[in-house]
Formats: structure tokens, C-alpha cells, sequence
């Protein structure tokens, strides 16, 4: 299947065209009902750090998200214009206000990976789609 | 699909009912609603999320700061789902274990009472 791509303004409102941009298109990729919410709630976690940390220049700034399936692996690349130290929370303190999302992003897909630098971080996951 | 809130009383307390989406674009609604009852003194809450379709983390965070203002009244929140994949994301951040988390709004009514 070709690889697919969106560019949308980094602001919340724009939130749910990003998840079901990837919802839909892993949809076309035979993923279960299952497979399809883990991959909306990891694409929600990381468009949300996205939006809210990799957007220096507000709504002037882009979330950019390409899918692929290649070799039953969805493939998610989802990259922004802003330096966010991405840290995984142990979840220590269970009654913290935030720090859930990379935790979620990490129990939800196969594979998830951080390249930051001074342009910008890239989060890269796959998740394998097995038909139950 | 947005965000719709209704608010309800069963037995004096209040029961926050959810339908469609909490992402860090809706949530804020709701956490102004747990504000508001929180300000009401309504320090016993039921959020109902049985009609939730999809809840990320922001949604978690929103339940987790109202806890945290009723809890300062010594209140307390509880929820009601059943719905898998939402009760999944509450495993995953080991948040079964700081909610009550009940079948329906029966269930909670009645625990809260207790």
C-alpha cells in the first residue's frame, strides 16, 4: 500500500482529523476493531505532545504524519518543529496530572522511537496487524 | 464525533454522564464541569463514561485533578464503564487502582452512599 501523508496546523482542534487520518488508513491495512483504537489513542498521545510542545510558532506551526503498511507493519512517522525531551514516565506518582501519554504510546504499539534535534522531533511506531 | 456532557442527580449526587470523544481539545469542558460541581460543594461525583467512544490521556488527567479537588473535601470520584477498551487505558496507567470503578450508575449511587 503507498505511503500516505497530512500536514495540518499544530493546534488541538485538528486533534481528531490527525487520529482518524491514521485510524483510516490502518483500517484499509485490515487492522481489527482492537488494533484501531491502540493505534488512534498512540497517534492521539504523540499528536498531542506534538501540538503541545513542538509548535513554537502556535498555529503557524505543522504536525506532519505519514503512514505506511509494509510487511504487516503499520508504520506511523509523526514529526513537528519543536525540542520536547520526550521522558517515560514510571507512572510513580499515580495521581500526577500528566505524563501518561508515552507510557500509553509504549503499552498500545510494537515499536516506538524519539529522534529529537534542533529542528524538530520525529516519533516513529509500528504496530503489527495480525487478523484475531 | 465532539464532545456532549450532561449532568444529572440520582439521589443528591451528581453524575456527570460523557458521550463521544475526550482528547486535550474537549477535555477542558469537562474538567470545567467537575470545577463547578467541585465549587457547588458536590464533593461525591459519578462519571459516567459508558457513552465515551474514544479517551486519551488528557481525559485521564482531567479525572485524576478532579479526584484530586474533592479528595482535598475528603469526596471522591467514581466512574462507570464497562467498555473495554476504555477500561484498558485506565489499566495500562495504573489508574484502576486510584478510582472505584463500577458496572452502572446503581453500583456507584449506592457506594457512594454506603
Amino acid at each position: 500500500m503507498e505511503k500516505e501523508q497530512l500536514k495540518l496546523p499544530a493546534t488541538v482542534d485538528q486533534l481528531r482529523v490527525m487520529r482518524e487520518f491514521v485510524g483510516d488508513f490502518a483500517s484499509g491495512c485490515a487492522a481489527t476493531e482492537e488494533q484501531l483504537f491502540d493505534i488512534r489513542l498512540a497517534v492521539s498521545e504523540a499528536c498531542t505532545n506534538a501540538i503541545k510542545h513542538g509548535s513554537p510558532m502556535g498555529d503557524q506551526s505543522r504536525v506532519n504524519i505519514s503512514c505506511q503498511c509494509k510487511q504487516g507493519y503499520l508504520h506511523i512517522e509523526i514529526s513537528d518543529e519543536g525540542v520536547f525531551h520526550e521522558k517515560v514516565s514510571s507512572l510513580h506518582d499515580e495521581m500526577s496530572m500528566n505524563g501518561r501519554g508515552i507510557l500509553i504510546m509504549l503499552s498500545t504499539m510494537d515499536k516506538v522511537t524519539f529522534d529529537e534535534s534542533n529542528v524538530g522531533t520525529v516519533v516513529t511506531m509500528a504496530k503489527k496487524l495480525e487478523r484475531e | 464525533m465532539d464532545l456532549k456532557i450532561r449532568t444529572k442527580h440520582v439521589d443528591s449526587i451528581p453524575v456527570i454522564e460523557l458521550e463521544g470523544e475526550v482528547d486535550v481539545y474537549t477535555a477542558p469542558r469537562l474538567k470545567s464541569r467537575l470545577i463547578d460541581l467541585v465549587d457547588q460543594g458536590k464533593y461525591q461525583i459519578i462519571v459516567d463514561l459508558e457513552a465515551v467512544d474514544f479517551m486519551d490521556s488528557s481525559g485521564l488527567g482531567v479525572l485524576v485533578g478532579g479526584l484530586k479537588r474533592v479528595r482535598t473535601h475528603d469526596g471522591a470520584v467514581h466512574i462507570v464503564c464497562t467498555k473495554e477498551k476504555i477500561l484498558k487505558i485506565f489499566r495500562i496507567t495504573g489508574l484502576t487502582k486510584v478510582f472505584q470503578i463500577h458496572d452502572d450508575q446503581n453500583a456507584a449511587v449506592a457506594s457512594l452512599a454506603e
